[in-house]
């Protein structure tokens, strides 16, 4: 009796980690996986081996709190004439045609902006370089997370250059 | 690390992927060594210690009894223990030297520490031998043993600091000093999981060892096979549960760009393979045998390889960029060396007495005629306006584009670089100079 109760209990054990693993599989799966993009675009195309700026097509990203992405017309300045026979680019021409921005998912974006003031312009002024808080980008195909934008993150930065870390800076 | 970066010869593609195998291949080899080693002086210098407080011959006995079976031969310890440590060193130095991260560094004083504790342990092992394993002894005995455990057990820590920032691109701009490195959640449940699948696989191990190692098998000694067996078998069983915990708290701490769907599944699989072995380990404790010590041997030290491997494939999925970036610089080289070397060769080719004819003959007869009209227009009417402009001529054979509305296009040949400049030099020196009058 005791023995089988023994053995229940290391199965038990072992299946609740098992469980809690499948759950953050779950998780890490559903949330932080890069997500599809209805259009196969590469920054390691176009930002690496084409060399285009970064701030070509993300134009805001010293100007607003928003690093935005472009608008199908900063695609089509290009894409009228090249690779126009590629299925990828003929999507983009669809909703160059239809009038529609492309849907693109997020990758980084904070849980509660709400309560939370975060601009590009102040950190890119201060000489960050996009790579600080987004990777390579330059060498991603598909743009991926690399960072947690958790409050520890943005503190543990603000520290190491001095930046103020009082809670009314970001908070309001 | 600009310092190393200076001593390093750039990766190619296929030393990049060997990279891969190597370094999962060395860690395969080393670690479950270390976790043995780690584990089984644990256990004797414990014993060494019980049997100062109550002397009991079992208890010596198995003290060292345990370091004969772990440290057995010196090469063994060179095989598993120092040597892959050093092929870790110059594997990580080729592919991190270069980028801005400090780990380096980190990673070459771990591995000295590690080495300086391995060659304590031994050293341990052989005080057993050079002395009587009398009371006297025990100071300077236990002393060289915890010394050696200790230090080994830092040089783990800095290791995984290492590996751990590795893991964190997100962090790298940010470690300025050591204390930033090592203070770290991440790297405590790592070290600590470490330790336990280390006792675990140590107890597995000695119960394997003791009982069914051709040669040392003790099964016929009552008294002191049941000490062995029960402790044993209670210290992998007691570790082995602390394993699943651990190793959650180590994934809950671990940087997102680390993980993948992958990365989780080996780790369960892992788990599962523990949960078997431990189920075989109450078995093995309730019977009189001793038959499921093999099988609980291999179904940890599988288990472990697994969780290095789940680890292995997280560094993969941090450092993705940082591989693609030695890939495209991997290909940029070989493409300039590539060319480099398709123009010495035809500079060769083109120098070799001859060459030129044989390809005109092989290649463009077919078609041409010096003095009369083929498939394409006689030579000697077009080659004049090439003279003086070689690399014209050969980049028109190369890859010809439409000239005369007259004549259908000229085909691209397929020509090699020194195909075609033998070719043309042919047409530009031997066949120009002979046969077409100086212009008036
Ligand atoms: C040719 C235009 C173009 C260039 C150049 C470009 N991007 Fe983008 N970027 C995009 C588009 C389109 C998206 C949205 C689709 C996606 O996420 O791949 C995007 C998305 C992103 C995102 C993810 C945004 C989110 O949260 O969804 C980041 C981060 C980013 N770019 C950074 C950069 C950086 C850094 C550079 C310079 C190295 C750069 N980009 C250069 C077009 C561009
Ligand atoms: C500066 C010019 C330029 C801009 C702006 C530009 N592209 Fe491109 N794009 C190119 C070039 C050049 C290629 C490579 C074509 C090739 O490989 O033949 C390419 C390739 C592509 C491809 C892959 C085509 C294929 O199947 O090989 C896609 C998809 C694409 N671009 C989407 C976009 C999108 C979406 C945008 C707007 C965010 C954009 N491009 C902006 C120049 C540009
Ligand atoms: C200080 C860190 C930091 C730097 C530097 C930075 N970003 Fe961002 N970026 C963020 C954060 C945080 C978000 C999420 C913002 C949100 O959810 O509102 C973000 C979001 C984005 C997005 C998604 C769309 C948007 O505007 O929210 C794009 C695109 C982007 N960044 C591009 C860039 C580019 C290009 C650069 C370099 C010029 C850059 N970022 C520099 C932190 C940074
Ligand atoms: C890579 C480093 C880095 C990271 C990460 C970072 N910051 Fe900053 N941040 C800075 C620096 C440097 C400044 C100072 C800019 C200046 O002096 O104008 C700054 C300034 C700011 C300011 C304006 C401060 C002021 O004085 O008005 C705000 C707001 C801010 N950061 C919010 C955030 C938030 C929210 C995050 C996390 C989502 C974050 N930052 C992450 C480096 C960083
Ligand atoms: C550099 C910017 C920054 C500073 C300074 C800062 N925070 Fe935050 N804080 C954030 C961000 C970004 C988040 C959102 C975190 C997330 O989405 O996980 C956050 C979230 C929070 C939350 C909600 C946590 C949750 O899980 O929802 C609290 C509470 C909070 N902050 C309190 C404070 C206090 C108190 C201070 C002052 C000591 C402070 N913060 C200073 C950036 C900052
Ligand atoms: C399949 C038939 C064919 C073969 C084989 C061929 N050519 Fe031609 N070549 C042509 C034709 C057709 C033209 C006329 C093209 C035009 O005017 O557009 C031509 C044109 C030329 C011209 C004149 C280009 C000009 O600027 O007007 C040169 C020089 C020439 N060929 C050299 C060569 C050499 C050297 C070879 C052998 C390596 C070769 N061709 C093999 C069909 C051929």
């Amino acid at each position: 009796m005791v023995r089988r109760l023994i053995i229940a209990a290391v199965i038990g054990l072992f299946t609740l980690f098992v469980a809690a693993t499948v759950l953050m599989a779950y998780r890490w799966h559903a949330a932080h996986r890069p997500p599809e993009q209805p259009i196969a675009f590469s920054h390691r195309l176009h930002a690496g081996k084409l060399n285009l700026q970064c701030q070509f097509c993300h134009e805001y990203a010293d100007k607003s709190p928003r690093a935005g992405v472009p608008a199908v017309s900063t695609c089509m300045s290009c894409h009228k004439a090249v690779a126009t026979n590629s299925p990828e680019v003929q999507k983009l021409h669809e909703y160059w045609e239809n009038e529609e921005p492309v849907p693109w998912n997020r990758v980084y974006s904070l849980r509660v902006r709400k309560y939370v003031v975060f601009a590009h312009k102040r950190h890119v002024k201060a000489d960050l370089d996009c790579t600080d808080c987004h990777g390579e980008v330059r060498l991603m195909d598909r743009v991926r997370r690399v960072s947690s934008l958790n409050m520890g993150w943005c503190v543990t930065c603000h520290r190491s250059r001095s930046a103020s870390t009082d809670c009314l800076t970001c908070h309001k | 690390m600009e310092f190393f970066a200076d001593f390093v010869i750039k990766p190619t593609e296929q030393q990049i992927a060997l990279h891969r195998y190597l370094t999962i291949l060395t860690l395969l080899i080393h670690l479950p060594y270390a976790g043995m080693l780690l584990g089984s002086s644990l256990f004797s210098i414990i014993f060494g210690i019980l049997n100062w407080d109550k002397p009991n011959p079992l208890f010596s006995r198995f003290s060292k009894d345990l370091m004969d079976v772990v440290a057995a031969s010196k090469t063994a310890g060179l095989v598993f223990g120092v040597l892959p440590l050093l092929v870790l060193v110059l594997l990580n130095v080729q592919r991190f030297s270069g980028s801005n991260v400090t780990t380096l560094g980190y990673l070459i004083l771990a591995v000295v520490i590690i080495v300086v504790g391995i060659f304590a342990l031994y050293a341990y092992r052989s005080v057993f031998h050079s002395i009587s394993p009398g009371d006297p002894e025990f100071f300077r005995r236990t002393g060289i043993g915890t010394s050696g455990l200790v230090i080994l057990l830092v040089g783990y820590y800095l290791l995984f600091s290492s590996v751990v920032l590795l893991n964190h691109p997100e962090k790298w701009a940010f470690i300025k000093t050591p204390a930033d490195l090592i203070l770290s959640w991440n790297v405590v449940w790592r070290f600590l999981l470490f330790i336990v699948s280390s006792v675990a696989i140590s107890g597995a191990g000695t119960v394997f060892f003791f009982f069914n190692w051709p040669g040392r098998n003790i099964r016929g000694e009552n008294e002191y096979g049941r000490l062995v067996k029960h402790f044993g078998a209670s210290a992998a069983l007691g570790s082995a549960l602390l394993i699943p915990v651990f190793g959650f708290f180590f994934h809950v701490t671990s940087p997102i760009v680390a993980m993948s769907v992958n990365v989780y599944v080996v780790w369960m699989i892992a788990l599962l393979v523990f949960m078997v072995g431990c189920i075989l380990l109450l078995a093995l404790l309730r019977s009189a045998q001793t038959k499921y010590g093999p099988p609980i041997f291999i179904l940890f030290l599988f288990a472990f390889l697994m969780m290095i491997s789940s680890d292995q494939a997280a560094l993969e999925n941090a450092t993705r960029e940082h591989t693609a970036a030695l890939l495209d610089e991997a290909e940029t080289i070989k493409r300039e060396r590539e060319e480099a070397r398709q123009a010495a060769m035809a500079e060769l080719e083109a120098a070799t007495p001859g060459r030129g004819k044989e390809v005109f003959s092989a290649r463009c007869v077919a078609c041409h005629r010096f003095d009369e009209k083929l498939v394409g227009p006689p030579l000697l009417s077009v080659l004049p306006k090439y003279k003086g402009k070689m690399e014209e001529l050969v980049s028109y054979v190369r890859n010809p584009s439409k000239k005369n509305p007259d004549y259908p296009p000229m085909p691209n040949l397929g020509l090699s670089a020194g195909e075609a400049r033998a070719v043309a030099s042919y047409l530009l020196e031997d066949v120009t100079e002979e046969k077409i009058p100086e212009e008036p």
